[in-house]
């Protein structure tokens, strides 16, 4: 949400939330795999369009 | 470097997130491993996706449910204490215990459990945006050779020099 929306910078989001650069760095990563996935399957299953990603 | 470290330095590149050096191995993994490339175009593709969603304010009675829903949690932890703490039988303490027993373990195995609320907020989210934009609901179309949008990283795979653009991250 605070990177998505509010366009927080990962160091701010660090001080933010109070986590290490490496910590925000890994969890936006797998927030991006599993939103990427989610998108996926629902666009698949509803639009047929299974070459998108 | 292999894939799977790279994967998480992919998405810090693709936010313009990464140091000169650190950006500079990831063009170089880009450069010269198809398969990553390839996740490079998907990841792109997604958050291109992702950014042309539109923004829709949530419904007023979210919030109103989040906080009866806090309120009712706080509730349930009172009568709780009161159970285990106050004048109440042993037998109904031990009763508490174990619904906290079962409630921690509930808790700790929450990652193991579909979540059944994000995807229905997904699901919602991708058809209001179907709503409001009908039939560009996806503006990344597929042809026969597979993605028409073209990505913004020149292929070093692709065949064609003309297909090639140039990357946002660097000052090339």
């Amino acid at each position: 949400m605070l990177s998505a929306i509010h366009k927080l910078s990962y160091r701010e989001l660090s001080e933010v939330m109070s986590r290490s650069l490496a910590s925000v760095k890994s969890d936006i990563h797998r927030a991006r795999v599993e939103v990427r996935e989610k998108i996926k399957g629902y666009l698949a299953e509803n639009y047929g369009l299974s070459k998108l990603f | 470097m292999d894939c799977p470290s790279c994967s998480e330095g992919l998405t810090a590149y693709l936010d313009g997130e990464l140091e000169p050096g650190d950006r500079e191995l990831i063009q170089q993994h880009l450069d010269a491993c198809p398969q990553y490339h390839e996740e490079y175009i998907s990841s792109l593709h997604a958050s291109r996706l992702v950014d042309g969603l539109p923004q829709i304010d949530p419904d007023p009675d979210l919030w109103q449910g989040i906080s009866s829903a806090i309120e009712r949690s706080d509730w349930s932890l009172q009568h709780l204490h009161s159970l285990l703490f106050g004048r109440g039988s042993p037998g109904m303490a031990a009763a508490g215990l174990g619904a906290l027993l079962l409630g921690l373990s509930f808790f700790l195995h929450a990652d193991e459990r579909p979540n059944v609320e994000a995807e229905q907020l997904l699901n919602s989210f991708l058809q209001e945006r179907h709503r409001l934009d009908r039939g560009r609901t996806v503006s990344f179309r597929e042809g026969p050779e597979g993605l028409i949008d073209p990505p913004l990283y020149p292929n070093p795979f692709a065949e064609a020099e003309g297909d090639r653009k140039r990357n946002p991250f660097t000052s090339e």
